[in-house]
């Protein structure tokens, strides 16, 4: 594997460098012909498309979206062309994208009652620049209309947004859901959090919380948060015992600490002992 | 092993790229790299604990994108990379196929956690000692592949893998002989994950099918750490000194998941869609561990008693299973161009058993039971055994154009059952341990939105009740409102207000559980003339909780209380002339609640075009986090950043 590796490191490096250096000095492809007669009124924007991922498809014509323009194009009216916007807009994109478990949301999701359509968040005529044509890159075109969660990523402890590709969409489908916060699933159905961290998937022996009396949620904030590990409160103690403390409830999970002196460092971190709050296969105290 | 695949892949594909650049017909290019500094002062395990960025050359950015409508292998390619280096994550995505023919998209991220934080799990947080007994500082790579074969044909073969790796060190405590002794760990865990299915696109009827088998790896490493053998707690206990002079741990968990996913969409009139999804996945887990330990211990291991304990081997077997399905479905009907009724049903499964075979060995012990103390093999099959059922029904109805007004409802009933099996501990105190738990939520939903030319107000309204309540923290009643205020003026500016109050309580008598919370906020974007953006945002937000517990020691009843009050305030201006761009910012975070910190960041980044293709960036990044309460966690990073850019 390695005399593979470092052949092609020999030959591919200087191959890659040298083909970008080709390639960077060729002409861009004149959009012209491609999407004759609407250049010749939309110049700037037939040039863009042309780089667009969109133009890539063998059938490729403004027609596709717009419907024939031979009438528009003939006595210059804007409203002789159709223009997909709002609802109607996002039935023209969909009559391609809506193929993926992805979409099949996006008429009824939250977005969609918000008035909130593809349009608002691609740039459906750009070349390509940002991923998936948005446009703005990183989840910055979340944050004006989700200004109190974009904040949370701010506080001391929180997930790095922006940092290398981190965005609002590596957790949630911002084309809608049938869960909660149209959070982004796993092919497994799980919550996106054990994507990066999967070592607190189970199966456990002995479960805590893990998905059947609530989730990673119950404990952390997603975003960010002003206590340490994200967690919901800044005390191990305190956020053990609003679920575990004797007093008589009917609840589950009421079940009785040992009496612990609180007032000692030790005990108001109680996973010193618990160390595996998350699930142990072989402590039913979840002390190891 | 990850990485090296990665390698190679990587090589491959840098030719493939040679030879599909080499005759593009449009390309686009740009390359960042560079080196950052980085001076600290105050707690560096804060520091990396909340940022991690470290000094040393970095990536800010690498981007190719190629067409080639031409072309019989390659005619579009699209590379994304950022990080690494200094950074504390990377991340690369690749995009590349043949239109007709392939779809192949390729994504890599690494990361790297550290944690070292003074009031987590640390007994002598009371004396000033720092950090805690936790800490880690690891590494996670996330490898990810799907191709997807003759895409836009009526079936389209999917084929995808993927492979995750957590791993690093670790400090870690251990607790045996009613003392915890501080272990030195090391974690490698892997998950392969590959996967197989059809896509359908017939006519008006879409769907996907897919097999995926995951395997999960995963080896932890334990050794008593250099001088923590006198234990944490130097008092003897029961007259007995607890001390270690070796200790090891090791296990292995060894894990098989088969998942089925399907998912369908339909045009079934041009009024009436249905979708729906399913999943299933069964998860199968075996779990090895082994431990040695030799010192002096006091242990009540089974409820029994032993002094002068010599713990010297400890074995355990354990499986365990998570039959998993979840499906929902979903009809939308548009009666007219301006309503549009929906309903919908989610239903879920989660099943986890498992049972655990534990050897212990003692020596030198005595024990009140009549058994050979030596070989003790308990099997436990209790309180490992948990059902949870949940069904949702809802319905919807969208009035739209309305004026201009856009209406909608909404209407949703869950049952959640949930049935767990009893601890063993629940022979020695009854109650709260297993049993079936049944809980109905009822929740109804509306919202409102106007948008009177480039004016928008919304406003949503939600409602969850529920006569029971599963766990303790679990609401019985829970109201959320929101509104927002969007307003363009022309090109000069924009201003999104936004509101949100959410008061949720559980009112049974021995729980009292009360939250209250509201956040404000609004942001103003000013563009007085076209090169200069101006940008103020202010943010507060409270949060009061409470709940009733019971102080351990003294079995008096208390309130857990826990609050936030919070300010963010943040300003920037951008000015971009024709071949210079700055764009600086202050932001500050402030919390009086119950901790009381800061985080300002202040930033100063400049782009310099020397020619149309060739630039260079400075950058200037500076957190100071004040800690209110513990101070020597407080810092003050400064980082700066020197970047070559290339673009084309």
């Amino acid at each position: 594997m390695k005399t593979i590796v470092r052949v092609l490191s020999a030959v591919s490096v200087p191959w890659l460098v040298a083909s970008i250096a080709l390639a960077a000095s060729a002409p861009v492809k004149d959009a012209g012909t491609a999407f004759a007669p609407c250049n010749t009124c939309h110049e700037d924007l037939t040039k863009a498309f042309a780089a667009n991922p969109h133009a890539r498809l063998v059938a490729a014509s403004c027609a596709n979206c717009h419907g024939d323009g031979a009438k528009h194009a003939a006595e210059g009216e804007k409203s002789l062309i159709s223009v997909p916007k709002g609802a109607a807009g996002a039935k023209t994109c969909l009559t391609c994208h809506g193929r993926t478990k992805t979409f099949t949301h996006a008429g009824s999701g939250p977005h969609a009652t918000a008035a909130v359509y593809c349009a608002t968040c691609h740039s459906v005529h750009a070349a390509a620049g940002n991923v998936a044509l948005l446009r703005a890159a990183s989840g910055a075109e979340c944050a004006p209309c989700h200004p109190a969660q974009a904040r949370e990523f701010a506080k001391p402890f929180a997930h790095h947004l922006g940092r290398a590709g981190l965005t609002c969409y590596s957790c949630h489908n911002p084309h809608g859901g049938s869960g909660e916060r149209a959070l982004k699933e796993s092919i497994a159905g799980e919550l996106p959090c054990l994507t990066c961290h999967p070592d607190k998937r189970g199966p456990f022996v002995f479960q805590h919380v893990n998905g059947v009396t609530g989730n990673c949620l119950s404990c952390h904030e997603p975003h960010g948060s002003n206590n340490p590990k994200r967690l919901i409160r800044p005390r191990i103690d305190q956020l053990c015992l609003e679920c575990h403390t004797t007093v008589p409830t009917g609840n589950l999970g009421s079940m009785p600490p040992s009496s612990h002196d609180l007032r000692l460092p030790r005990y108001q971190n109680c996973t010193i002992c618990h160390t595996a709050v998350h699930g142990s296969n072989s402590s039913p105290m979840l002390l190891k | 092993m990850i990485n090296r695949h990665l390698k190679l892949v990587a090589l491959l594909l840098a030719m493939a790229l040679g030879t599909v650049t080499a005759s593009a017909q449009s390309t686009q290019f740009s390359l960042g790299l560079g080196y950052n500094w980085l001076s600290l002062t105050g707690s560096e395990d804060m520091y990396k604990s909340q940022f991690n960025a470290r000094q040393g050359f970095g990536l800010q950015e690498l981007s190719l994108a190629t067409t080639n409508p031409s072309d019989t292998v390659i005619d579009h390619l699209r590379f994304d990379a950022a990080g690494f280096g200094s950074d504390p994550e990377g991340r690369f995505r690749l995009r590349v196929g043949l239109a007709k023919v392939y779809d192949l998209q390729i994504s890599y991220f690494r990361a790297r956690y550290f944690n070292a934080l003074p009031t987590i799990a640390n007994p002598f947080f009371g004396q000033g000692i720092t950090p805690g007994q936790h800490t880690q500082d690891q590494v996670l790579y996330n490898f990810d592949m799907n191709l997807e074969l003759l895409p836009g044909a009526s079936v389209t073969p999917l084929i995808g893998y993927s492979e995750y790796h957590v791993g690093g060190p670790s400090i870690t405590t251990y607790h045996v002989g009613q003392d915890e002794f501080r272990l030195n760990s090391n974690l490698d865990s892997t998950t392969h994950e590959t996967r197989a299915g059809l896509g359908f696109h017939l006519g008006d009827f879409q769907a996907t099918v897919i097999e995926s088998w995951r395997t999960f790896h995963e080896t932890t490493n334990s050794a008593l750490a250099p001088g923590a053998g006198a234990s944490n707690n130097p008092d003897p206990v029961l007259g007995q000194n607890q001390t270690l002079s070796s200790a090891s741990r090791s296990d292995r968990t060894d894990g098989s998941y088969a998942m089925t996913t399907g998912s369908f969409s339909a045009v079934l009139s041009d009024s009436t869609r249905a979708s729906g999804s399913f999943v299933r996945a069964d998860y199968t887990a075996t779990f090895s561990e082994g431990e040695a330990f030799s010192g002096n211990l006091v242990s009540f291991d089974v409820a029994r008693f032993f002094t002068g304990l010599n713990v010297s081997g400890y074995s355990t077997a354990h499986t365990s299973n998570a039959p998993d399905w979840r499906g929902d479905g979903r009809v939308e009907f548009d009666p007219t161009d301006t309503v549009q009724l929906s309903g919908g049903f989610v239903r879920s499964h989660r099943t986890v058993d498992g049972f655990a075979l534990i050897s212990n060995l003692y020596t030198g012990s005595v024990n009140y039971a009549g058994l050979d103390p030596r070989d003790l093999a308990v099997l436990l099959t209790s309180n490992n055994a948990m059902q949870r059922d949940d069904n949702t029904l809802d319905a919807k109805i969208v009035v739209r154009k309305l004026g201009p007004v856009r209406l909608w409802a909404d209407v949703a009933h869950t049952d959640q059952d949930l049935t767990v099996a009893e601890d063993v501990a629940e022979i020695v105190v009854p109650g709260g341990q297993g049993g079936y738990f049944h809980r109905s939520i009822k929740r109804y939903s509306a919202g409102a939105a106007l948008t009177f030319s480039t004016f928008k107000l919304g406003v949503d309204w939600k409602e969850d009740s529920s006569p029971q309540s599963i766990v303790r923290i679990d609401f019985r009643d829970v109201k959320r409102w929101k509104a927002r205020a969007d307003w363009t003026a022309a090109k000069l500016f924009r201003l999104v207000a936004t509101a949100e109050w959410i008061t949720g309580d559980n009112p049974t008598p021995d729980v009292y559980y009360d939250l209250k919370t509201k956040h404000i906020g609004a942001d103003l974007d000013i563009t007085p003339v076209k090169p200069l953006a101006l940008r103020l945002g202010y943010g507060r937000f409270k949060t009061d909780t409470s709940a009733f517990y019971r102080v351990p020691q003294d079995f008096t009843l208390a309130s857990s209380l826990y609050g936030e009050n919070g300010i963010q305030k943040e300003a920037s201006a951008t000015l971009k002339l024709a071949r210079f761009l700055i764009d600086g910012g202050y932001s500050k975070f402030s919390n009086t609640g119950s901790v009381g910190l800061e985080l300002d960041h202040t930033y100063a980044h400049c782009d310099f075009d020397f020619t149309a293709k060739l630039g260079a960036s400075l950058q200037y990044d500076r957190y100071k986090y004040i800690d209110d309460v513990f101070t020597l966690s407080s810092f003050d990073a400064k980082r700066y950043g020197v970047f070559l850019r290339w673009r084309q």
